[in-house]
């Protein structure tokens, strides 16, 4: 069955497709999205629960393995260290994302001039500035002015408390006279437009239903909806249809919720569909033109995976710290080790990020940077009450470099509901990457007891956290050269011309930061980059 | 297989979940065998028929004996995936108890709407945390 072409097609109503329907709005062309999941309405979020802590290990789960709904496509992490964590629904993973929001530098844009590793990007922190700032607004972000680890900009919004775990962790930085900063967060310090303030309820990754988390559900999709744009939910895309004689994208085949395949015709079609999703909707869409993958006459598609593997390192202190009070992983963040260091035995570096000790039964179940729940019988007894109460953490947050091997492909064999071939992770730790987290083990270890800990507890030798896939990247990178990157620098595929990537896949290196700020900002340049091109778009 | 613990199992379960989580008195604290607990467990096996396996063969193992600690490492040991499983199930049973969570410092409410109030720094308190921060000038590379 066949619907009426549409102007734009958007597949994926998560960070980045939320924010290029926005861009694109005032062009009045008809713009419809589709979704793979549903709506996740507020009402029905766990933290609502008594027993809200049982989702994490049910239906919201960070893990879609473990989630296994009909709207989740299951990924084979079989050949991987690290496990990718998202969730299907209108808002994509900013439902259960924890709004962390800082900004990458400009030298992430850099590492080839400066570093001497991976590639720069075709643009840079000043094209994209204009563009953080106009999604700060319209996410409602709060932090703190004046970090100077940044060229100057100024959130919306106050910060939030950084509260006693903050505050005594920024004494130990202070201390050592390390760099430290409150977080810009996409969490609302003050009631805006509906959305209330942030209630401290510790459970950011349970969706917040206060609204004050900046997921594109609460954000971007009420203004989308209302102005027009069509969202077509329970629309699993199966492939991107090209013809064979003009080379360009003409729709998608997708399954409506009844798993009957539709069609849908466009003039413009954008992949938003993250750093796994996205290549393997490309690998999925092979054609006798494209036998190798859509827009993969490269062999880009779905090379150069990265995430930010994180390390977990733990302080006990003499007070109890109120680690269950506030947004989940957003009080400060340290920065101190980020720029590559030559005196060091890594190049980049990496983020130290302030974390809270979450909730009983997650902490039970595999506490802080353990991910093995905790003894039972006496010592049991102990950790719940001398341990947990008392703890302040920091989170390391590494730079991945892109390694061709580490990759997405098509599993021969594991499927989603629809029949459609999943998503394999080949994944391994790069050598730079594991320096890089002993060193800011050992710094974390320092700073804690800079700061007062009394004991410090951490995983042992290379043990990483093994769902820490959150920030899926590099899979259809951006760049100049059609020989060795997917899209060019404003998103548009360099093989297919009405074609656009817009989410974490088109990164060309990772950052030491959550992308999402980065992954709209992004989408946002794309959508002015189309509008301002619209003359000769596929020229 | 699933189904109800038998009274001989649950009598045996009991015993276990005294020492997988020891109460601390002193602070209220329950043990693992607080009221719920053995409800939300024996609801789970009889939705699950592998874990139901598992317990009631980890729970042959240790019946009908008084169970110990001792008996418990051997089950562990003798059994590690089948006691992790139940070690699992316990945890999440007793953690999601709302009084055990009180107990623990947290609301024991669902925490929207209320969640938790943390008073804000003021101005003043965040420019005198970050004031020697400032003083060291900027910290990233200008390209």
């Amino acid at each position: 069955m066949s619907a009426e072409p549409v102007d734009v097609l958007i597949i994926g109503a998560g960070a980045s497709g939320a924010a290029i329907a926005w861009s694109l709005l005032e062009t009045r062309m008809q713009i419809v999205c589709l979704e793979q999941g549903g709506h996740v309405h507020d009402k029905d979020f766990p933290s609502r629960r008594e027993d809200y802590e049982l989702a994490r290990y049910a239906e919201f789960s960070c893990d879609p393995n473990v989630r296994g709904l009909p709207e989740d496509y299951p990924i084979n992490v079989d050949d991987s260290c690290i496990a990718p964590v998202n969730f299907n629904g209108v808002g994509g993973s900013t439902i259960n994302f924890l709004g962390h929001w800082p900004r990458m530098k400009p030298s992430d844009f850099r590492a080839h001039t400066l570093d001497g590793v991976a590639s720069d990007w075709p643009i840079d922190y000043a094209t994209l500035e204009p563009f953080y700032a106009m999604n700060d607004r319209n996410t409602g972000v709060s932090g703190l002015a004046g970090n100077p680890a940044y060229p100057p900009y100024e959130p919306p919004h106050p910060p939030i408390p950084i509260g006693k775990l903050g505050q005594r962790l920024a004494q130990g930085f202070n201390a050592l006279g390390w760099h430290w900063w409150p977080s810009d967060v996409a969490i609302l310090s003050e009631d805006v437009e509906g959305r209330q303030k942030c209630v401290n309820a510790g459970t950011c990754d349970l969706g917040c239903a206060a609204g004050a988390k900046g997921g594109t559900n609460f954000t971007y999709w009420p203004m989308l909806e209302q102005a027009g744009v069509e969202l077509r939910t329970h629309s699993r895309v199966r492939e991107i249809l090209v013809d064979e004689h003009s080379g360009l994208a003409t729709g998608v085949l997708y399954h409506d919720a009844s798993g009957q395949v539709q069609r849908q015709d466009a003039e413009l079609v954008i992949v938003a569909c993250n750093g796994i999703g996205t290549p393997r909707l490309l690998l999925n869409s092979a054609s006798r033109l494209f036998p190798d993958g859509l827009a993969n006459r490269s062999g880009m598609v779905g090379k150069n995976l990265m995430f930010h593997p994180l390390k977990g390192v733990s302080g006990v202190f003499n007070e109890p710290m109120d680690g269950h009070k506030g947004p989940m992983a957003c009080s400060i963040l340290s920065q101190e080790f980020y720029e590559t260091d030559p005196e060091r035995d890594f190049v980049r570096g990496y983020g130290l990020h302030s974390g809270r000790s979450t909730t009983p039964m997650t902490f039970a179940l595999g506490g802080y940077g353990i991910d093995q729940p905790i003894p039972w019988g006496q010592e049991h007894r102990h950790v719940m009450d001398d341990i947990y109460p008392f703890l302040a953490s920091l989170t390391i947050v590494a730079e991945d470099l892109p390694e061709e091997h580490n990759c997405v492909t098509l599993d021969p064999e594991l499927t989603d509901s629809d029949g459609i071939p999943a998503p394999r992770v080949h994944y391994r730790l790069g050598d730079n990457t594991r320096r890089m987290l002993a060193h800011g083990e050992a710094r974390a270890t320092e700073l804690l007891q800079a700061a007062g800990a009394r004991e410090v507890l951490s995983k042992s030798g290379d043990e990483l956290w093994w769902r820490a896939g959150w920030h899926q990247m590099g899979t259809c990178r951006m760049g100049d050269n059609p020989e060795t990157s997917v899209v060019n620098g404003w998103g548009r595929c360099h093989d297919v011309k009405n074609l656009f990537i817009v989410d974490g896949s088109i990164f060309v290196t990772a950052g030491a930061v959550n992308p999402t700020s980065t992954i709209q900002a992004l989408a946002l340049y794309i959508g002015d980059s189309i509008k301002n091109n619209i003359g000769n778009l596929f020229d | 297989m699933s189904g109800r613990l038998s009274a001989e199992q649950s009598q045996t379960l009991e015993q276990i979940l005294d020492l997988l989580i020891p109460g601390n008195p002193a602070k209220g604290i329950p043990s693992g065998n607080a009221p719920g607990v053995m409800n939300f467990l024996q609801q789970r096996l009889q939705e699950e028929g592998q874990l139901h396996a598992q317990v009631a063969e980890l729970l042959a193992s240790a019946s009908p004996m008084v169970v110990t600690a001792d008996t418990l490492r051997q089950l562990q040991s003798d059994k590690p995936q089948a006691f992790a499983s139940l070690q699992r199930l316990v945890y999440m049973a007793y953690y999601s108890r709302a009084d055990v969570r009180q107990q623990l410092g947290l609301a024991p409410w669902p925490v929207h709407p209320q969640g938790y109030q943390v008073a804000s720094e003021t101005p003043e308190q965040l420019d005198a945390l970050t004031a020697a921060v400032k003083a060291r000038g900027r910290l990233y590379r200008p390209c």
